[in-house]
């Protein structure tokens, strides 16, 4: 902090940093996202949670893919990768076998993980990876425009389904679940402090453990369908989004549809052996075998 | 068995990630690694494809440890984006590639050359390092000077086999440890005060994960703080930096042979397996009175243009055999003014002597 | 646990906590309850006016001020008359997507 802390209530102080600089790379601010975008906040989260955690900052990693989401990493000031489009989740694989002690978080977006990346995704989840993926959704391609992907709602518009997408979207929490995740849940970029305190449990469950953060996209998504300033979604998340915990999966599926409700929750958090938990039991079988 | 002599090569360099896919026929790598690679404290592991693999690789080389996969033409093809993402990252790897019959599924248990342009051409606009062993010596030896460069340049190195010198058998000579030549990265100081990347420099030093260094390495065309930039200059820079730490010590990364080129009137340019039919046919030849030559490419990237340049130019024909259906051919033409020709011959069995000692016999009678 | 399932319109906050020193009941240990009180930075050339920080302020301390930065942007300011009401809640400096806003808690009396 470079100026004095002002100890009375008072009028806005202007200043050029900010509480959190120490935790992003403050030069690359302002940062090249769209008014209201909600990855800046998924950002303010992570770092927050970080910052909660007991682990050294400089054993957390940050890897993201293409597209918007995939820029968040380059604003993070940790040990930082920006990966191709869908790989980030097997570069992570890679780097959390070889090294087990980080604290490795995959930051990137709905179309770069569930949908060109989706393949990983569920092989990660499989295998239960000791990793976090943090997915964020905003129901289409942002970056490229505004094409639409795996979980663009039934029937929405966006410059690839100018007639109304003719895809039904993936259900996320029910798909990773499905396919063996220690921790799935979904929130929104308003529900701040849920999200963070999630973020915080992903990093002490020992598993693969993913977190959809639903976001505005002005530009593009919102637009076309209902929203086109991102305050819109944001009342929107603000008066539809339902906190369940204990939903049946089965039916959490998101429309984004301005009268239908959003649920969210930590959906589920379970233990079973990790990836490297088992690669290491592995090892200790192959070495008492060749002696 | 070629693919075996290649697991220990690894374990030798001090290589102790494997992440793979299997593919004939390179599935003995993958499995003699995953039976290998843990009894030596490492890991192996399989992944759900093959550009999960790649991505794996350069994830492991950040991660401190030096890392290998095998696989054939259709999963290179699969890594090519990968590659060029561990080219602009500058992570040290090794590709094992034992090129099978193709194109696309082709003849997996078969020998091909097909893939000897993809690995310099298929990534973009990379410098690649290849190695094209020709013997299962050979593939041992090479495998240990794969991850030397690999550690020096920090590139991905690509080991261009085949099917015939991955499978077959042959006697190989393991030297001692103690005399086993081993190269590491240089690693980058945590604690450093300017921007990690000088572009300027050939070797940058590598910024490991975990040690405190907070580095962005992106996939995007970045400046010297890592950061990705659409400024021209910057672009200019960086591929300057990394055409350059190749390019500029090229001359140390050529490994060639030579078989009686000195009083040559016909060179045989040959490489991989056809070498081995290439280096019978010229041995016939010159029983019959053809002073037939071999020029052996051990390093098929860079391509040794100064070497092929000056030897060619000697002589007054080039013959280029190769199972495939015209790759390498394409090269020497560019770097000689003498004639080349090339001897395709369909993937499926290796060439025969006899089919090059023809060739030698037309092209010296003219 | 509050149950939230299947409510009518969320509630704004903003009735509730008009001012916290204001209770339908006083409570026995009001004299030596302090809501904590803050004072909100601001880093202009970040903010890209999304309009958050006021819209979600429960204390409804800050309006879209008057001021543009270099892109064009207005930064939100403390609503005159609203400065001895910040409550240091952070939720400006969470909401915030461009670490261009926060609060710091201010001590003493």
């Amino acid at each position: 902090m470079t100026q004095p802390a002002f100890d009375e209530p008072g009028a806005e102080v202007t200043t050029t940093s900010h509480a959190r600089d120490g935790m992003i790379r403050p030069e690359r601010f302002p940062n090249i996202w769209c008014p209201g975008c909600g990855i800046g906040i998924v950002l303010a989260a992570y770092i927050g949670a970080m910052e909660k955690s007991n682990i050294p900052s400089q054993k957390h990693v940050c890897i993201s893919g293409i597209g918007c989401t995939g820029r968040a990493a380059g604003y993070l000031n940790l040990d930082t990768f920006h990966t191709t489009h869908g790989r980030a989740i097997p570069f992570a694989t890679g780097m959390a076998v070889a090294n087990p002690e980080l604290e490795i978080t995959v930051i990137a977006g709905d179309g770069d993980l569930s949908t060109i990346g989706g393949n990983h995704l569920i092989h990660a989840a499989r295998r239960n990876v000791d990793i976090n993926v943090i997915m964020v959704n905003n129901f289409n391609y942002g970056m490229t425009g505004g094409q639409h992907g795996a979980t663009t709602p039934l029937g929405a518009k966006t410059h690839t389904s100018p007639y109304g997408n003719a895809e039904a979207p993936f259900n996320l929490p029910y798909l990773i679940a499905a396919a063996g995740a220690s921790f799935v849940s979904r929130w929104t970029a308003l529900h701040i402090r849920q999200m963070s305190a999630a973020v915080k449990r992903m990093m002490e469950i020992e598993g693969f453990t993913f977190m959809e953060v639903i976001s505005p996209c002005p530009p593009t998504f919102g637009e076309y369908n209902a929203y086109p300033e991102a305050l819109d979604m944001m009342q929107y998340f603000r008066s539809k989004a339902v906190v369940d915990h204990n939903a049946d999966l089965r039916t959490v599926s998101v429309s984004a549809r301005p009268e239908d409700d959003l649920v969210v929750g930590n959906f589920v958090d379970s233990r079973r052996e990790s990836y490297q938990e088992l690669l290491d039991s592995l090892r200790r079988r192959a070495l008492e075998r060749r002696k | 068995m070629g693919n075996l002599a290649c697991v220990e090569a690894a374990l030798m360099a001090g290589c102790r990630f494997y992440a793979g896919y299997p593919i004939t026929p390179s599935s003995e790598i993958f499995e003699r690694s995953c039976s290998r690679f843990p009894q030596a404290g490492g890991q192996a592991i399989e992944m759900e494809d093959e550009i999960a693999s790649m991505a794996a690789l350069i994830g492991a080389s950040y991660a401190g440890a030096k890392a290998m996969t095998a696989t054939s033409g259709p999963g290179f093809s699969l890594m090519l984006e990968n590659i060029s993402l561990a080219y602009i990252m500058e992570a040290p790897c090794v590709v094992v590639n034992v090129q099978r019959s193709g194109p696309c599924t082709g003849i997996p248990t078969l020998v091909g050359q097909g893939d000897m342009l993809q690995a310099k051409w298929g990534s973009g606009d990379i410098e690649a390092i290849a190695y094209c062993p020709s013997s299962v010596q050979e593939f041992f030896d090479l495998t240990i000077q794969a991850f030397n460069t690999a550690e020096k340049f920090r590139t991905p190195v690509i080991v261009l086999a085949d099917q015939v010198t991955g499978m077959m058998w042959e006697k190989l000579s393991i030297p001692p440890e103690e005399e086993i030549e081993i190269v590491n990265r240089q690693l980058m100081d945590p604690l450093r005060k300017e921007a990690p990347f000088d572009f300027s420099k050939d070797f940058i030093p590598m910024p490991i994960v975990g040690g405190g260094c907070r580095v962005n390495t992106d996939g995007l065309t970045h400046d010297v703080r890592g950061y990705p930039s659409t400024d021209h200059s910057v672009s200019q820079m960086m591929n300057s930096h990394l055409t350059g730490k190749i390019r500029n010590h090229a001359r140390e990364i050529w490994k060639w042979e030579e078989y009686l080129t000195d009083d040559a009137e016909v060179l045989v340019v040959a490489y991989g397996s056809t070498a081995r039919s290439a280096l019978a046919a010229v041995k016939e030849a010159r029983s019959r009175g053809i002073r037939a030559a071999l020029l052996r490419l051990i390093t098929p990237w860079p391509f040794p243009d100064e070497v092929v340049r000056k030897l060619c130019d000697r002589v007054d024909a080039a013959v280029v055999p190769e199972v495939n259906f015209g790759q390498m051919v394409h090269m020497v033409r560019a770097n000689t003014s003498c004639s080349v020709v090339g001897v395709n011959w369909a993937p499926g069995t290796p060439i025969a002597p006899q089919t090059i000692l023809d060739a030698l016999e037309v092209v010296s009678s003219r | 646990m509050l149950e939230l399932k299947g409510q009518a319109e969320y509630a704004p906050q903003t009735q509730k906590a008009q001012n916290p020193r204001t209770f339908v009941r006083t409570p026995v240990n009001l004299d030596r309850f302090r809501a904590p009180r803050g004072r909100v930075y601001v880093v202009p050339e970040r903010c890209k006016e999304c309009n958050y920080c006021w819209t979600f302020c429960p204390q409804e301390v800050l309006e879209l001020g008057a001021e543009t930065n270099l892109n064009g942007y207005r930064h939100p300011r403390v609503k005159p008359g609203k400065e001895n009401d910040c409550v240091n809640c952070g939720m400006c400096t969470w909401i915030c997507p461009e670490f261009a806003i926060y609060t710091v808690e201010v001590k003493g009396s």
